[in-house]
């Protein structure tokens, strides 16, 4: 585990160096936010949790919690999804 | 547009009842099923999917001991089954939809743009004389042609683009500004003649002879610049004639007879303020009018109709509006010494204004103005100084043809 944290410091890193943008070079998720009606976010793994106050998702590095009322997924697929609903918080546990 | 895809392929509102529904929805995107409108509430999980990704879901709700249950079904698919029984809906479609096939072949608008001096109606007109009009067939158009013929029957035209967009011809058009008509000079001698009987307040001569000066009188149809040039010797003796067409700006001043007069009194309409409105309908020469017949001996008829269209200049011979009758009687009035002298001012300055729009001076007024015997009269002389030079041909004699006599002997 510890190689290969390391491993993915160093190919970021290289990534970097490269001027690689930052999701490709340390597989790091991309949460779009408008005003906090709206959710975008790409490189997600899976569905960990979804409640209509609460939504968990698992990425490459961590998981994401976002909290809120009336949470609707408006539409997801493997790598992509939608959020709406009224977000408050988001979490990197 | 995803909407409008998913709709016209038709799909499925479902409710999903699960242990674990993370591991149903994450199977979900493994398997590219497209998920949309997830939403969770007390009966579970609700979501939208398409028709094909339904039947995809039995081995997943196998794995997940899922329970599904659709709650509502949408789309095209769904619909026509559901108005399977509805025979004259399908039919009316399908006639709509004929219907638009076979009209969109026509154009049914016609639109210019960029005409200034050629109006819309004038160059409709002349469409129309070539057979291309409002309901003519698209195939029968040429567009090269039609910007070419209206080149040709428009000079002041300079560009023309014809081009047909859906149901519309357009039309744009470029005119000449500063229409330029090269006038034909005319090469022949000629004399210039006075076309008015007056002093000669101004004579710029630019070719001929001057026969009159600045302060002379003449009179109609006198000569004023000959246009023939004497050509001299050294010792002023006359060595031949050159014949030229005189030209020169000579401006006349005469006296112009003003005479106006009117009687004191005059009858004047007045409206007594009854009217009868009706409602009018015109299709072609026939009319529909819903106005009630009146007794009144006057009145005056006030029609304003509208004509239908369909389109910009596409108008059908259908109108409609309204017709009013106002009745009115007719009085007898009698003008006050100001108000005539007023009437026979204004008479007189219009008289004078268009005098003066056809490019005549006017130098002095000697116009009055008096009442007598119930008569208002206006009468008097007006100085007017107006160009009065006219080109009249001259004969040239034939010129002696050179002895040769001697030659030949």
């Amino acid at each position: 585990m510890k190689v290969k944290g390391k491993l993915n410091e160093f190919t970021g890193r290289l990534g970097d160096s490269l001027q690689i943008p930052k999701d490709l070079s340390y597989r790091e998720s991309v949460l779009t936010l408008t005003g906090s009606r709206e959710l975008y976010i790409e490189n997600y793994k899976c569905i960990r949790q979804y409640q209509d106050t609460c939504i968990i998702l698992l990425s490459r590095q961590n998981k994401i919690q976002i909290e809120g009322s009336h949470l609707v997924i408006a539409y997801y697929t493997d790598v992509e999804m939608k959020i709406t609903g009224n977000i408050c918080r988001i979490l990197f546990l | 547009m995803q909407d409008w895809k998913y709709y016209r392929k038709g799909y499925v509102r479902i409710q999903v009842k699960a242990d674990c529904p993370e591991r149903f929805l994450n199977l979900c995107a493994y398997h590219k099923i497209r998920v949309w409108n997830l939403l969770q509430n007390h009966n579970g999980y609700e979501m939208n999917l398409t028709v094909k990704d339904f039947y995809k879901l039995k081995n997943i709700c196998r794995k997940t001991h899922t329970r599904v249950k659709i709650t509502g079904k949408y789309g095209l698919p769904f619909f026509f089954y559901r108005s399977k029984k509805r025979k004259a809906f399908f039919i009316g479609i399908c006639l709509s939809l004929f219907l638009m096939s076979v009209l969109s072949r026509h154009i049914w608008n016609i639109h210019v743009e960029g005409n200034v001096h050629n109006s819309t109606q004038t160059i409709l007109r002349y469409l129309e004389e070539l057979q291309i009009e409002h309901g003519v067939l698209k195939k029968d158009l040429d567009c090269a042609w039609i910007a070419q013929k209206l080149r040709a029957e428009f000079p002041d035209i300079t560009w023309v683009s014809a081009r047909i967009s859906g149901s519309r011809l357009i039309l744009e058009i470029q005119e000449n500004d500063n229409i330029y008509e090269k006038k034909q000079q005319e090469q022949s001698a000629c004399d210039l003649i006075s076309t008015k009987t007056g002093q000669i307040v101004s004579m710029i001569t630019r070719t001929g002879t001057p026969v009159k000066k600045t302060g002379d009188t003449c009179v109609k149809g006198e000569l004023l610049v000959r246009g023939t040039l004497d050509i001299q010797n050294d010792s002023k003796e006359i060595v031949r004639q050159e014949y030229t067409r005189a030209d020169a700006d000579v401006l006349v001043e005469y006296p112009l007879q003003y005479y106006h007069a009117f009687s004191m009194k005059y009858e004047k309409p007045v409206y007594t303020g009854e009217e009868n409105k009706g409602y009018l309908l015109q299709l072609g020469n026939y009319c529909l009018n819903t106005k009630k017949n009146v007794s009144w001996q006057e009145f005056d008829t006030v029609t304003d109709l509208k004509q239908v269209r369909l389109t910009e200049n596409f108008r059908l011979p259908l109108y409609y509006g309204t017709s009013t009758d106002c009745a009115y009687e007719t009085r007898i009035f009698t003008y006050t010494e100001q108000e005539a002298k007023e009437r026979a001012t204004l008479h007189l300055n219009t008289v004078l204004q268009s005098l003066t729009e056809k490019g005549v001076q006017i130098s002095a007024n000697h116009v009055k103005i008096g009442i007598q015997n119930g008569i208002c009269t206006a009468k008097g002389t007006v100085s007017v100084i107006e160009e009065a030079g006219q080109q009249i041909p001259v004969q040239i004699p034939e010129q002696p043809t050179e002895r040769n006599t001697d030659l030949n002997e």
